[in-house]
């Protein structure tokens, strides 16, 4: 007997069976990361570090809130992009990507990936903007917005990045390519993003039509890539 | 062969329209014929990346080499007319307005372009011989990045571009003879693209043949 | 139910180097092939276009289940041991086998019966860092019969095995084609004398 022959015997929905692939794929992003530890080791450091530098280089208040939104930016998305790329790269490196391949379908594949890497960005810049906040004395106007774009903006980046982390773990050119690639899709963000964070930092309007711009930015991005990581699953 | 004809003619037309015919503006002065330069390149530039992201999408659609051919062809006119854009408009806004760069919507719209185009070239030399499906599904992506642009301009610094063209109220403000020649500009340079287009696909075509034939 | 396998046409090009050219076979269920030939004559690349994998440059893979065109990659049709499907090092033997078969028991009881029948029950809670190469092959071989595949696909199945495991598979690879299409792909001779059809690369 076959397992298509075992199949037939239940009867599941496709939208349970593809719920219960993305539960598995998430479950094993987890564990393989926090076992290996190399990414949230290397994230986290990184973006504790480049608070600190800046720190130590602005050494004070830093009153420009124009300036301080957008360093801020500079470093939470170069924090965000890492995860996502790591996610599409180590699976590369390391050939477990057969096995992925011909179990499951792409876009099962990709979606864990992009939620793994949206998690793992949130988690650094939530440990990020306090950090930032409190080493240059930023006085925060409107902290509910502050946050909600932070959120929104990470998400948004990750989700721009995602498919330019698995192409560049496709094409080879690893950490370099992937840097190239993104940096057009994430310009979106890093404009509207900044322009979020300058009115949560100063009070004015119209912030959370910025927020709402990355929420919608991000899902546009996720399914585009979706359906052309599709285009690229098979090995040329 | 007509189109190069045609497309020769129509850049002398459009070379005596805008140097001899046309005025020059009040304010800017000879320095104003730049327009008939400087926007016309920026349509080239923006109609190459539309025909590289038409034909990326047929290739994924269905794969076949002359979509390959041409979707590449089509980046290289690109990042050549963004670099010609940006140097030409560049050059114009250090004469109107003494700064060289202001950072508006359009200024980095062409810069996103250039960025895509950069990147597009990083893969094409890091992938090789059989990676055509990856560049493609890269100028699509890029392609679907592009329309957010819109969006994202009202949060940019406010412009110094003039909106002699674009505008809220849709309609050029250019006098008569000065709009002739910007229209006969355009046009004669989207048939110079196509030309060149027509040209480069000739070439990659005998490359491909006289390297399969070897 | 039956199981058709059908390769038209197939080739394959690395660069201006032809590895595959041409090849076709038709394979329904029970019966089993073997790809033989010197290294570097194509073997493993034969193999993985079979899987779905690798896109070819020209022809077709097809796989038939009970007369459905069937996917041969991205769903349970298809099983492979190979050196291309490398498992999770970092998850142990039962995790990776949540991983493909979390969402059904019988599948999941049957790859950890193989494993047990591998000699690996003492071995299933360890990481797969923690096996030796052989062990490694024994838990692919596991997992590739364990899936209960329409089409099986393996690749030098004998590789690090020792003289125990090497007759083990023989055992339970004599069981299992019976109900599916199988293909190995091998240098070792008694291992395509497992088979009853050959395609012969190089």
């Amino acid at each position: 007997m076959t397992a298509m022959n075992h199949c037939y015997a239940k009867r599941r929905s496709a939208l349970a069976d593809f719920l219960s692939t993305l539960k598995r794929l998430i479950i094993k992003e987890l564990r393989v990361e926090f076992r290996s530890r190399g990414m949230i080791g290397t994230a986290l450091s990184f973006t504790v570090s480049s608070v600190i530098m800046a720190g130590i280089g602005y050494g004070g208040f830093l009153k420009d809130i124009h300036t301080a939104a957008v360093l801020f930016w500079i470093i939470a998305l170069f924090s965000a992009m890492t995860p996502v790329s790591h996610l599409f790269i180590r699976e590369e490196e390391e050939g477990t990507i057969g096995v992925l391949r011909i179990r499951f379908r792409s876009d099962a594949v990709f979606l864990s990936k992009l939620i793994c890497g949206m998690l793992f960005v949130l988690l650094s810049l939530l440990v990020m903007a306090p950090l930032y906040v409190a080493f240059f004395n930023i006085y925060v106007a409107d902290a509910a917005l502050f946050v909600a774009v932070i959120l929104a903006g990470g998400s948004a980046a990750a989700c721009a990045s995602a498919f330019a982390g698995a192409l560049a773990s496709r094409a080879g050119g690893k950490s370099a390519l992937f840097a190239v690639l993104s940096i057009p899709a994430v310009l979106p963000v890093l404009i509207v993003s900044v322009s979020g964070t300058i009115r949560a930092l100063s009070g004015a309007a119209g912030g959370w039509g910025d927020a709402a711009f990355c929420l919608c930015y991000g899902a546009v991005m996720a399914a585009v890539s979706v359906w052309l990581y599709e285009k690229i699953w098979m090995e040329e | 062969m007509t189109l190069y004809i045609i497309t020769a003619v129509s850049l002398c037309i459009a070379s005596v329209l805008a140097f001899a015919v046309a005025p020059p503006e009040k304010f800017l002065g000879e320095s104003s014929r730049l327009i008939y330069i400087h926007v016309p390149l920026a349509f080239s530039a923006v109609l190459s990346f539309i025909l590289s992201g038409v034909f990326s999408a047929r290739y994924l659609v269905s794969p076949r080499e002359m979509d390959e051919i041409h979707f590449h062809n089509a980046a290289v006119l690109g990042i050549f007319f963004t670099v010609l854009t940006a140097v030409t408009g560049a050059a114009w806004a250090h004469i109107a307005w003494g700064v060289w760069w202001n950072w508006d919507p359009r200024e980095t719209s062409i810069l996103f372009l250039l960025a895509v185009y950069s990147a597009y070239f990083a893969l094409a030399s890091s992938t090789g011989g059989r990676s055509a499906r990856y560049r493609a599904s890269y100028l699509l992506f890029a392609a679907a990045v592009m329309p957010f642009f819109v969006f994202v301009a009202p949060r940019i610094y406010p412009s110094l571009h003039p909106d002699t063209l674009i505008n809220a109220k849709r309609t050029v403000k250019l006098i008569g003879s000065m709009r002739l020649a910007l229209f006969v500009s355009m046009a004669s340079y989207a048939l110079l693209t196509l030309s060149l287009f027509d040209f480069a696909n000739r070439v990659s075509l005998l490359e491909r043949k006289s390297s399969q034939g070897e | 139910m039956s199981v058709q396998f059908q390769v038209e046409n197939i080739s394959k090009r690395f660069g201006q180097k032809k590895v595959i050219e041409g090849i076709s076979f038709s394979l329904r269920d029970g019966q089993t092939l073997s790809i033989t030939g010197s290294n570097g004559s194509g073997k493993s690349t034969l193999l993985r276009l079979c899987s779905g994998l690798l896109r070819p440059d020209s022809g077709n893979t097809m796989l038939f289940v009970d007369g459905d065109r069937v996917p041969v990659a991205g769903g349970k049709h298809t099983a492979a041991a190979a050196p291309f499907l490398r498992w999770y090092s970092q998850l142990t033997a039962i995790e990776n086998i949540e991983l493909i078969h979390g969402d059904d028991p019988y599948l999941k009881r049957r790859t950890i019966e193989y494993c047990e029948r591998f000699g690996l029950k003492d071995e299933l809670g360890k990481m797969l860092s923690a096996y030796s190469s052989g062990m490694v092959q024994r838990f692919a071989l596991s997992a590739a019969f364990g899936s209960c595949p329409s089409l099986l696909l393996l690749d030098e199945p004998g590789a690090f095995l020792d003289e125990e495991g090497k007759s083990l598979f023989k055992e339970i690879f004599a069981e299992e084609s019976a109900q599916r299409v199988s293909i190995i792909a091998t240098n070792d001779s008694d291992e395509s004398l497992l088979c009853e059809k050959e395609v012969r690369l190089g």
